[in-house]
């Protein structure tokens, strides 16, 4: 999968995974509400009832006063009675915590409920009646609303999946429809470059003018560069890197190697090539490790100026290589590895180069690095 | 110190105790009004300490067969109703001392 399809496909799971989430939160709010206004009517009818016997067995107390003395108790609930002026009279509820304002609330244990007595009796206005909460009920709601919310969510990131394929068809499609053509261009540009490339070493150079040798060289710099680019293509739409055989071999003889392959391009810039070559020997596919270098100088060559100095330097298991050419703006810098992203338009290409570095650094496990800065040049550090 | 306000407070409250019945329980009981009684019934209809006390109070000042909380046929009896002629400051502290004799606040078990 393509870097953009990831990136497409994780916006939209975050922003379907948002979505689904806030549904999901918003149902069961109003599940857990709906049920906590059952649980509160249940509760409120269960503890009306026990108010109307409360009071009368305070009516009963308060014609009986002070021959009776015994509150009134039962088994069921506990209660309290305040008169208007909110002072106690009497209570045999566990908690302290009264409210005047709700009729119906809920302790951490208890759930309480106050009704207003039409006659005072005893003096009492508020007749308090205390229950245990029933906590069970609470944890069934919880309960269903997890299982559901879980069996939703599942069902919902199953949609998702199948949406995101729709989504992702067409990118899909149209990604696939260029790699075709590229493939099948690949193929079709092999046999004439070859041909170029055979009959320009058949040309016989002693017998040709000094203006015949230039043209010859320029069509030699034209056929190297469209080598290059058919072994990109061919990198890219073929091989991706399978089937590589590591030998080990002296990086410094390959750079210069493939420096020497670009000396027509890189004289016909009039470029200035520092080299502080050391010694170093990998363990590597020579030509993966050649397209890495190829892309690389193919890149300091292109975006330099004419007259421009390209530096290339091995040491210390990092291969550096550095131009003095136009640089890449900083929000461009994290894009670079993209597949077909490219940044400038005065060159030609198809962007794939510096996939094709990244996906060789990630075949060997090495680490590349890249600082740039307009019009001041680009350094790229290969770590080993 | 100590002793002396205790001395004062508890003179103070035999003499005022004197005075509830003097003034209240000896008219009451010969007419044969149970105070217990008024107390319940004002209860039932006056509720928290203050209320009972203004309303008290305010019957004590202007008795009418409407305010009352007794029985129609109880205040039949007694008509016409006579307001106290009792000064402002000891109505108050009879009635006060009233509440404290009936109140229910420490008295149920």
């Amino acid at each position: 999968m393509l870097n953009s399809e990831k990136k497409t496909l994780r916006r939209f799971f975050v922003i379907y995974i948002v979505l689904v989430v806030t549904i999901i939160v918003a149902v069961s709010t109003i599940y857990y509400n709906a049920n906590n206004e059952r649980m509160k009517l249940e509760y409120k009818t269960l503890m009306q009832d026990f108010a109307i016997l409360q009071t009368k067995k305070l009516k009963w107390l308060h014609n009986h006063f002070p021959k009776y003395k015994t509150y009134p108790r039962d088994d069921r609930y506990n209660s309290a009675i305040y008169d208007l002026e909110y002072n106690e009279i009497f209570s045999t509820m566990h908690t302290k915590e009264i409210n005047f304002n709700n009729n119906l609330y809920f302790t951490k244990k208890y759930v309480i409920y106050f009704t207003i007595l039409s006659d005072y009796y005893l003096g009492a206005k508020y007749l308090f009646i205390e229950i245990p909460k029933n906590n069970a009920m609470t944890i069934m709601v919880y309960k269903k609303i997890a299982l559901y919310s879980f069996i939703s969510l599942l069902i919902f990131l199953i949609l998702g999946y199948f949406l995101a394929k729709l989504f992702i068809k067409p990118m899909k499609e149209s990604i696939k429809l260029l790699d075709n053509f590229i493939k099948d261009a690949t193929h079709e540009i092999n046999t004439p470059i070859s041909i170029i490339n055979t009959n320009i070493e058949m040309v016989d150079k002693s017998k040709l003018s000094k203006k015949e040798s230039r043209i010859l060289n320029r069509v030699k710099i034209a056929s190297r560069t469209l080598e290059t680019i058919y072994k990109d293509l061919k990198f890219t739409t073929l091989e991706n890197g399978n089937n590589h055989e590591n030998i080990e071999f002296n990086l410094k003889d390959l750079v210069l190697e493939r420096i020497e392959y670009f000396s027509l391009l890189i004289e016909s810039k009039k470029l200035s090539i520092n080299l502080n070559l050391e010694d170093f020997y990998i363990e590597a596919d020579p030509k993966l490790i050649a397209r890495l270098i190829d892309n690389l100088i193919s890149n300091a060559i292109k975006y330099n100026h004419n007259g421009g100095i390209i530096s290339i330097s091995i040491y210390e298991e990092k291969l550096i290589i550095e131009d003095s050419g136009i640089g890449i703006k900083k929000e461009n810098l994290d894009k670079l590895f993209t597949r077909y992203s490219r940044f400038n338009n005065s060159e030609g290409g198809f962007g794939l180069g510096l996939n094709i570095v990244k996906q060789i650094v990630d075949i060997y496990n090495l680490k590349i690095d890249i600082t740039s800065e307009l019009e001041k040049g680009t350094k790229v550090v290969v770590q080993w | 110190m100590v002793v002396k306000i205790f001395k004062v407070f508890l003179i103070l409250t035999i003499a005022l105790n004197a005075n509830f019945k003097k003034d209240c329980v000896a008219c009451h009981t010969k007419k044969g009004v149970d105070l217990r009684k008024t107390f319940m019934n004002a209860l039932l209809v006056y509720g928290g300490k203050n209320n009972f006390k203004t309303a008290l109070f305010y019957y004590c000042k202007n008795p009418t067969p409407m305010s009352s909380v007794m029985s129609e046929d109880f205040i039949k009896k007694f008509i016409p109703l006579k307001p106290s002629k009792l000064s402002e400051k000891k109505l108050h502290l009879l009635i006060d001392e009233y509440w404290k004799l009936y109140k229910i606040q420490g008295n149920l078990k």
